[in-house]
């Protein structure tokens, strides 16, 4: 009897072991691309993570802008963290500098995702209305990224789907990128809405925003009609886009203001004090403003230090003139120590005027290192910025009478003052002023173009937009030299206009050889 | 494989139910000429019954023939010894077997003077029936009811020899006394040592794989936090390193080196037999059995590789109540300070950095020591309470402790509750069932430490580099704070008003039930539950620098974690003419892993401070929340067969194949082979002349286990979520993650070892040394792709480590008389190399990394992963000293009272090519040496444990010793280069100094340590019988007395951000402490 139930047991066991079990993994809360998108939300979704991933400190939170500025005769390098930073000040960029690679990397990661986003639409079952404005988004973002890249790196490769065999990529010339950039403006111009349905939303693009960046890119490609169209398209329909110039200069810089400001037109969002996750490296985080700190002051007490990094050479503040307002908002030149208010000879490490554009109001930000993950939006682009390219553009096709005009708005605003006020730095109200005057109707062309230059390199100082003027205007052996703003011996014009490729990208994939020229 | 698996066990099956099954009570017997030994041994096969008794008296390898078919066992005992002297006494399941006493002399009434005595167990009880007999006669007597015995004409110089079943015997000198009293020590003789290996156990005598072996005396020498911290420098091969002394924290431990670069290398810890268990506290473990080789890890498959460490806990014995009562107090203190400057020191420095920063440096006087404000003396203590015993069919054992900790650190403290209970009951005659469970609850008040830079300012990073010039108050009663670099707290602010507490519950159970089926063939089934959870809550007050920005901050975050495990497994034990013995196991397991978490981080903006985490709707800053579900199983079969000849050469065979999720698609089965032998000399007929040797063994094995390092999802391609904001809201975003990599599989790891056992004199000194080599391939690389791809990396099976070594066990028991010493030592050489790497895009095939959590030091890189070198390695520049007047700085270099490097490419500039590899961090052997001496009443433990050769990087004093004016520095400084004071090795201060990693911060943190010493005292058992106890000790001891080592930070024992690739690693920890101890044992 005991042995049958033995023999039941262990038929029973061996029953129990030969079950079968499934080893497929079903990830809940990690999606995978294929399945995942469904509708528009999920697009949306994708689309929207290219926005974070801009605002990554890799992008445009910190590596991107601040190798423009290096780049550029604003700014010189200050407190040096050995960071490779600096060599884009001084040019000696190699091709194993991480930042040449960090930014490449940031970019063509949004650009992964613009194009599984631009997948997307073709997965979703929507109508063509809705699919057209998702695609529109989706390649608006390619189209800027590339913008970023074809400026920086020249010929690069040019990826517009995602299922590219990575292995048989090879280089884009920049003038079919340029094409390509322009094709994806052209249709973001045509199918995105005209003002963004998110009560005008100004870090996601509409209309505006596409004709802008179009105007840009046409400019850059010295397409002068083509610039002055959009940025004229622009003007002419400021008032359905919602576009204006601020009243107060000192308000497109207070993070509380810039969320509605109809002079913004695109720019990438912050939140101050929050983090996004990278299990990778803590030191490259979404929603990561560093600018602020960057261009802060090191060891002042009030109201947050800074790193003194990006520090204006003297020179840059000793040549701009006292009476313009944009001075006074561009500028820390006394700031509150332990010990009471110092001025720039007394500030403690580097003892030059700051950049205070970024760093002054910029809102909530992580109080403990120095003020880095702000509040502070980056401006990308601004109305005022589409005034300059109408102006610039309009002269070179004969139309400098009109362009006068155009400057004279921006110089308007500037000499209308306004109210800075910024507790105990001695920054505090400013009348009007008759500085800058306008610019005499019977100026020259050539007077003009070196105007409107001088122009944006004050109106959009530190706004990382300077640099771009000196490579696409070939001024770099002139600003660089002894006499410029910030000599720079060892420019050489021949190279310096691009950027290495990275190093590790061309071991990786030969296809991309050669190296540009002089790395 | 799992078909042929299964028509390997049905086929065990058929065999053995032919043979027909046993009775109840009655046996079926044949034996043609075989030892008495072999035939009582099969009778504990076929049934319950089994066997106690004395070797010396009885003769258990005379030969006898029986055959008898279904007797009862009184009448087959009868057989056996029939003409022999020996009787027997049927107690239940237990048969004791004794000479039988008629064959003595017996004669009480001889004249007491003579000799006389009285016989005790250990417990104090008279021992009625132990034969006393004069050594080398036959004279002898038994001791009566009272446990007295009488003897006549005993010479002056005879030896008594006492001996009892289950007791030892001894052998005591007359030397003329007339009366000696014996106290009779237990001991299940004609058991030998058993231990656990995987799924069953073993005689220690038949292993063929290299198994160290910690007993519960090791265990509870010291009060530990847990079993892990006691293992520490008891077995070879172990390496058990602190990591924080912060109350609460966890000890690193790794066996025979470090696997893996980028997996964990911690062992698999299997709690009775529940795998991926937590321990109980030591006072509740019985034995640990920690498993090196691949013979024996290989059981464990795909996480056998890093070693097993198996954990038996304690457990009732039949007929013996008992109650166990232990309790310590101990009081702490650091176990050492960093001199930093005073503030007068501290004042004249920055002035000279900043000149006129301080008026007058010498009125701030010695000003604030903020070691002095943040350390205070700490309490430790740790209550047990057990009870346990059994009748006939159930035993159980029941425990409960308390642990409570105040940290050394103000507003710290851990406090620990667990309760163990191991029941075992025989339902029938061949089933046995059974229960371990155990729950336990943590507390965790902590301090910030081991954290400062941009990350998160510490209490021991701050009290060492907060300035000294002012007090812990401004004048306006808020709290002060840094007024150069980083902006931080005072060390006090940031240990009052970061409210850090961490809550965790661990309920684990183990049902099992062990079925007898069939002659030799048994089935144990094990289902286990277990489930951890835990809570963890961050408040950073308004008061300080951090909350104050944002009105408060808050943290909150949960997670659970669950398995369910299913064992089941066969085993067979057969002799053949005892001469083959066979034994084989066969099993499948089961085991499924949930882990869930939450977690609401940074809400912001309170009403108050009062709320901490517990009212975070009340926070008006948007929280970030966060939540992630990951599952995972394991599927296994496996099996091992033991085959010993004549004991004298023994081979064993284990496999197991593995079907985890967790590996890639194209992956999911892997299969661990393993095969050892092993060669008894002593069973050598050659060896039988040479009686100093007790025992010689030669070992050799070889296998392969993995280490399932790929995590769950790991090998898919997802889709990820982006941190993306509008106007102050987080919006939904979503980026491509990962790409798939559909072959990703386990590391796995070869390796042979070659080992001997060796015992003289009756085992009096025993040696095990090892040699081994573990080769680790397909460890797992993000190996970079193309960036244009949109990814920076994907995961693949790449690169090799090597870890070879020799290991030393000896053991002594150097006195044996009045004064006893037994002294235990280890030592341990491991030599850690990398194979081979991925090929690593800018640095050619070497990875360079940083670890340095300093401010201004972010991309520092500090170490390196090069082939060829050992995975670790520190890699920087050469210092040379201060520059000099007259000598060239390097371009990039300091100038003069700067710090110089060595120029390693001659090119005159300081670049990335003067770097240099600075030292290992692998120590060049460990050791531990435990002594344990006795003297009638009193009891002392000595234990010694140390390192050797392994360096480390001391980030603490690289922090300090920057000297560019934004923090305090350690007290060498005051020696620093000034235009009148140049001959030093100490750079000035220099504002513009950043960080340069070099050899300056690199020492050896070889160190031995004394970690325990114990003084204890017995109770007399006369004092303690009339107060109704069964024992009683006190004692005192000292924990880490005092350190030998050359180190110049506070202490060579942590391990700042520890892992594979962070060795050796020291910044701002929460120091170890020194303690004094006292404690009672009690037993009823």
């Amino acid at each position: 009897m005991k042995t049958i139930t033995k023999l039941y047991i262990l038929c029973f066991i061996l029953a129990f072991a030969g079950s079968c079990t499934d080893l497929d993994e079903n990830p809940v809360g990690l999606l995978a691309p294929e399945g995942y998108f469904a509708d528009a939300d999920d697009v949306q979704s994708a689309i929207n993570g290219c926005y974070g991933s801009m605002a990554s400190s890799l992008y445009y939170g910190t590596s991107y802008p601040v190798a423009l500025v290096m780049m550029g005769d604003m700014v010189d390098i200050g407190l040096d963290f050995a960071s490779g930073y600096a060599d884009f000040n001084r040019f000696s960029v190699t091709p194993t500098n991480s930042y040449p690679l960090n930014i490449w990397k940031a970019c063509y990661g949004v650009l992964g995702i613009a194009n599984t986003a631009i997948y997307g639409v073709s997965q979703i079952n929507e109508s063509d209305g809705v699919k057209n404005r998702l695609e529109a988004e989706a390649r608006f973002v390619r189209a800027l990224v590339y913008y970023d890249l074809v400026r920086l790196y020249g010929d690069i490769p040019y990826l517009d789907n995602v299922d590219a065999d990575i292995n048989a990529v090879t280089k884009t010339a920049a003038a079919d990128v340029y094409a390509k950039i322009v094709s994806d403006l052209e249709f973001a111009k045509e199918y995105l809405p005209t003002q963004h349905p998110d009560n005008d939303c100004r870090t996601r693009p509409s209309k505006g925003t596409a004709a802008t960046v179009l105007a840009s890119v046409q400019l850059t490609s010295g397409n002068w009609q083509e610039a002055y169209n959009n940025a004229k398209w622009v003007i002419d329909n400021a008032g359905s886009l919602n576009y204006a110039l601020e009243n107060d200069f000192q308000d497109l810089f207070r993070s509380d203001k810039q969320d509605y400001s109809k002079e913004i037109i695109f720019g990438t969002d912050f939140l101050g004090n929050m983090r996004g996750d990278n299990d990778v490296n803590s030191f490259t985080l979404e929603n990561d403003a560093s600018l602020g700190a960057i261009y802060g002051v090191e060891g002042a007490s009030k109201p947050y230090l800074g790193w003194s990094m990006c520090v204006p050479s003297l020179k840059v503040y000793q040549t701009w003139d006292d009476r313009d307002y944009r001075k006074k908002v561009s500028f820390t030149d006394t700031i509150m120590y332990k010990d009471g208010l110092r001025d720039y000879t007394r500030f403690q490490y580097i003892q030059r005027p700051h950049a205070a554009k970024f760093d002054r109001f910029c809102g909530v930000r992580k109080s403990s290192t120095a003020g880095w993950r702000s509040d502070m939006n980056h401006t990308i682009f601004r109305y005022a910025e589409v005034l300059l390219i109408a102006a610039e553009a309009g002269n070179e096709i004969g139309k400098t009478a009109e362009a006068v005009g155009y400057v004279n708005e921006v110089r308007a605003r500037a000499r209308k003052g306004g109210v800075i006020n910024f507790e105990g730095s001695g920054y505090g109200a400013y009348a009007a002023s008759p500085y800058p005057a306008n610019v005499s109707s019977g100026i020259s062309q050539g007077d003009f173009r070196n105007l409107v230059l001088e122009e944006r390199r004050l109106e959009l100082a530190f706004e990382f937009k300077r640099w771009y003027d000196i490579k696409r205007r070939d001024l770099g052996d002139q600003v660089f030299s002894a006499g410029g703003l910030e000599p720079q011996p060892d420019f050489n014009k021949s190279k310096h206009y691009l950027i290495p490729l990275p190093q590790t990208e061309i071991d990786m994939c030969p296809n991309l050889k050669p190296q540009n020229t002089g790395y | 494989m799992r078909c042929s698996l299964l028509l390997f066990i049905m086929s065990i099956f058929q065999v053995q139910a032919i043979s027909g099954f046993a009775q109840k009570t009655e046996l079926s017997l044949s034996f043609r000429n075989a030892s008495v030994e072999a035939i009582l041994s099969e009778i504990e096969e076929q049934s319950r019954f089994y066997f106690l008794c004395n070797r010396e008296l009885i003769d258990l390898k005379r030969k006898t023939s029986i055959v008898v078919e279904n007797q009862p066992i009184d009448k087959i005992l009868d057989e056996i010894f029939r003409g022999t002297n020996v009787t027997y006494k049927i107690m239940d399941r237990q048969i004791v077997l004794s000479p039988d006493v008629s064959s003595f002399r017996r004669d009480q009434n001889l004249p007491p003077q003579e000799l006389s005595g009285k016989v005790k167990g250990e417990d104090g009880t008279p021992l009625p029936g132990v034969t006393v007999i004069i050594k080398g006669t036959t004279q002898g007597t038994i001791t009566n009811a009272g446990g007295d015995y009488f003897l006549s004409n005993v010479p002056a110089d005879a030896i008594l020899v006492f001996s009892f079943v289950g007791m030892r015997t001894q052998e005591v000198k007359v030397g003329g006394q007339t009366s000696i009293a014996v106290v009779m020590q237990e001991e299940t003789i004609g058991i030998e040592e058993v231990v656990a290996v995987g799924y069953g156990t073993m005689k220690k005598r038949d292993l063929t794989g290299s198994v160290a072996s910690v007993t519960s005396e090791s265990l509870t020498v010291y009060p530990t936090r847990d079993a892990i911290q006691a293992l520490q420098g008891m077995a070879a091969g172990v390496q058990v390193q602190s990591t924080n002394g912060a109350p609460g924290s966890g000890y690193n431990i790794s066996i025979r080196g470090n696997n893996s670069i980028n997996a964990g290398s911690d062992p698999l810890i299997v709690v009775d037999g529940f795998p991926e268990a937590t321990m109980p506290p030591s006072e509740d473990i019985q034995s640990i059995e920690i498993l090196k080789d691949a013979s024996s890890t290989a059981i464990f498959g795909s996480r056998g590789a890093n070693g097993v460490i198996l954990v038996t806990t304690r457990s009732g014995k039949t007929g013996k109540f008992q109650i166990d009562f232990n309790s310590s107090l101990s009081f702490q203190k650091e176990i050492n300070r960093l001199e930093v400057l005073n503030a007068t020191e501290y004042a004249t420095y920055i002035n000279e950095i900043d000149p006129g920063y301080y008026e007058t440096p010498s009125s701030y006087g010695i000003g604030t020591n903020w070691q002095d404000v943040i350390y205070r003396t700490g309490q430790l203590q740790n209550y047990q309470l057990s009870v346990s015993g059994g009748s006939d069919k159930i035993t159980y054992y029941l425990s409960g402790n308390y642990y409570d900790q105040k940290g050394i650190i103000i507003h710290s403290g851990y406090s620990k509750y667990s309760f163990t209970s191991n029941i075992k009951a025989q339902v029938l005659e061949w089933i046995n069932v059974g229960a371990n469970i155990f729950a336990q609850h943590t507390d965790l008040d902590g301090v910030n430490s081991q954290t400062g830079g941009y990350y998160q300012p510490s209490v021991p990073d701050l009290a060492y580099k907060f300035m000294p010039t002012v007090g812990i108050y401004k004048e306006d009663g808020t709290y002060t704070i840094t007024d150069r670099g980083e902006r931080a707290d005072n060390p006090y602010a940031n240990a009052t008003e970061y409210s850090q507490e961490r809550i965790s519950d661990i309920t684990q159970g183990n049902f099992f039930a062990e079925l007898d089926l069939l002659k030799g063939l048994k089935f144990r089934t094990v289902l286990g539950l277990n489930s951890v959870s835990g809570r963890s809550g961050r408040y950073v007050s308004s008061k300080t620098e951090r909350g104050g920005a944002v009105d408060g901050e808050a943290n909150l975050s949960y997670y659970k974690h669950s398995d369910v495990a299913s064992e089941n497994y066969f085993t067979y034990t057969a002799d053949f003419n005892e001469i083959h013995h066979l034994n084989a196991m066969a099993g499948y397991s089961y085991q499924s892993f949930h882990d869930e978490e939450m977690s609401i981080e940074t809400a912001t903006d309170f009403p108050t401070d009062g709320f901490l985490y517990w009212n975070l709707g009340a926070a008006t800053g948007i929280p970030v929340f966060d939540s992630a579900l990951e599952e995972s199983k394991l599927v296994s079969f496996y099996g091992r067969l033991n085959y010993g000849f004549r004991s004298r050469y023994l081979f064993t065979f284990t496999a197991r194949y593995d079907g985890s999720s967790r590996f890639a698609k194209n992956n999911k089965w892997a299969f661990f082979p393993s095969g050892a032998f092993a060669w008894n000399l002593m069973e050598e007929g050659f060896m039988a002349g040479i009686s100093s040797i007790s025992q010689l063994k030669f070992r050799a094995s070889y296998g392969i286990s993995g280490n399932q390092a790929v995590e769950p999802y790991q090998s898919l391609a997802s889709l990820t979520d982006v941190f993306t904001t509008s106007r102050g809201t987080i919006i939904p975003a979503i980026k491509p993650g990962t790409i798939s990599n559909p072959n990703l599989t386990w590391e796995s790891t070869a390796q042979t070892d070659i080992g001997i056992d060796v015992g003289l004199f009756e085992s009096r000194f025993t040696l095990t040394a090892d040699y081994y080599k573990k080769i680790t391939s397909d460890l797992l690389f993000n190996v970079p792709v193309p960036k244009f791809s949109g990814f920076s990396t994907q995961l693949q099976n790449i690169g090799e480590i090597e870890n070879n070594g020799l290991e030393f066990t000896a053991g002594a028991k150097i006195l044996t008389g009045k004064l006893n010493w037994t002294t235990n030592a280890n030592i341990s050489f491991n030599r850690n190399k990398i194979r081979r790497l991925v090929e690593n895009e800018a640095e050619g095939n070497a990875i360079y990394y940083g670890t340095a959590p300093l401010e201004g030091a972010s991309g520092l890189k500090t170490q390196i992963l090069k082939e060829g070198e050992a995975v670790g390695t520190f890699y920087g520049f050469v210092y040379e000293g201060v520059l000099q007047a007259g000598e060239t700085p390097l371009t990039n270099g300091e100038g003069v009272g700067g710090e110089k490097f060595k120029d390693i490419t001659p090119d005159g500039i300081l670049n990335d090519g003067d770097r240099t590899i600075l030292g290992s961090p692998h120590p060049d052997f460990i050791w531990g040496w435990n002594n344990q001496f006795s003297y009638r009443n009193l009891d002392l433990n000595i234990f010694i444990q140390g390192s050797q050769g392994g360096q480390m990087i001391d980030y603490t004093r690289m922090e300090l010793g920057i000297m560019n004016g934004r923090s305090n520095c350690t007290k060498d400084v005051l020696d620093r280069w000034t235009a009148t004071h140049t001959d030093t090795d100490i750079p000035r201060a220099n504002m513009n100094r950043g960080h340069v990693f070099s050899d300056r911060w690199v020492e050896d943190a070889s160190y031995a340590r004394l970690k325990n010493i114990t003084l204890g005292y017995n109770f007399d058992k006369n004092l303690i019988h009339r107060l109704k106890l069964r024992s009683a000790r006190i004692y005192v001891s000292a924990q880490n007395l005092f350190t030998i080592t050359g180190y110049k930070g506070v202490d060579p024992e942590v391990a700042y951000r520890s892992s594979n690739m962070n060795i050796g690693l020291d910044y701002a920890s929460y120091p170890n402490s020194k303690s004094v101890t006292v404690g009672i044992n009690l037993g009823l």
